[in-house]
């Protein structure tokens, strides 16, 4: 501290030391805050979810060789609020609705995204959809998905200012059968 | 010059006073060519109190800063407060202000040479 560099030298690295205990601190409050918040446990209303296939001969849907190959695509309502999940730290949250299927390549099954939303602010926090169509066409690595049950349920990404990524899913899943073709 | 004896500082820490090596001794006999203003130096006494004003504004600021964010539900006005406590916290101590100089250091007086036999 005798003179201006080593006194800016001290300051900085003390601010710096408590910034980052600063951070620690934030970190550990948004995550006891989101347990209290029972984050874990939101209810989503999932309702009417219709899965229709078609073939597609297209390269860019998964066809190899001139085959045909089965895409799928989803019709769904949804209800749900996630106005918990906004603490003072949070940044934004990534929602998204997974299909699980059984599949022959993994033995825990397929995870596969028909629809996502990116929702910034609190007030966007309340999803009300009706006969919401998804937003991708997904295929199997198999070429038909006939005669398989999906699990559709909605898993939300908690993305804060400060700290980890959060990861979990709302109550409510839904059993929907694959149409035969 | 050549002298066997030589002056030693006993605090190699603080002090600066190495008057036999260097010749430009500048706190001792200040010229118009040292640049001894640029550096600001203060006394002891006024280091104790930079330091404890630091770490006491510093932390007291990260409560502020916290509660405020926690509170207002915005974590933007956690970096802001803390932001504003450091540039608080470094134009108070950073210039050499005249309360961290009200108690300089009184050298005894020279009356021979310290003789340190090699």
């Amino acid at each position: 501290m005798f003179n201006i560099i080593q006194r800016i030298q001290s300051l900085s690295n003390f601010y710096l030391t408590v910034s980052i205990l600063l951070c620690i601190v934030t970190t550990v409050v948004s995550i006891i805050s989101m347990f209290l918040d029972e984050t874990s446990s939101i209810p989503a209303q999932l309702s009417n979810v219709v899965i229709s296939t078609n073939l597609k001969y297209s390269r860019s849907f998964g066809s190899v060789g001139g085959r045909p190959k089965e895409n799928s695509k989803i019709l769904f309502d949804l209800d749900m609020d996630l106005a918990p999940l906004f603490n003072w730290n949070t940044k934004q949250l990534f929602v998204q609705l997974v299909a699980e299927y059984p599949t022959s390549v993994a033995d825990d099954g397929a995870k596969v995204t028909y629809w996502d939303s990116i929702i910034t602010e609190k007030k966007y926090a309340r999803v009300h959809v009706n006969k919401q169509r998804g937003k991708y066409s997904v295929w199997d690595v198999s070429d038909s998905f006939q005669g398989r049950n999906a699990t559709v349920k909605l898993k939300w990404n908690l993305q804060p200012y400060v700290g980890f990524l959060f990861f979990g899913q709302t109550k409510g899943e839904i059993e929907v059968a694959y149409p035969a073709t | 010059m050549h002298s066997k004896f030589r002056w030693v500082c006993v605090d190699t820490q603080f002090c600066t006073h190495h008057q036999n090596l260097s010749p430009f001794s500048y706190i001792s006999n200040p010229s118009p060519m040292s640049f001894s203003y640029l550096e600001g130096n203060i006394d002891f006494k006024g280091q104790e109190l930079a330091n404890r004003i630091t770490k006491k504004l510093i932390t007291f600021g990260a409560i502020i800063s916290f509660l405020v964010g926690f509170l207002s539900d915005n974590i933007l006005y956690t970096v802001y407060t803390f932001a504003a406590f450091g540039l608080l916290t470094a134009s108070l101590v950073i210039p050499p202000f005249s309360f961290y100089k009200k108690n300089p250091v009184t050298w005894l007086p020279k009356k021979s040479k310290i003789e340190i036999q090699h």
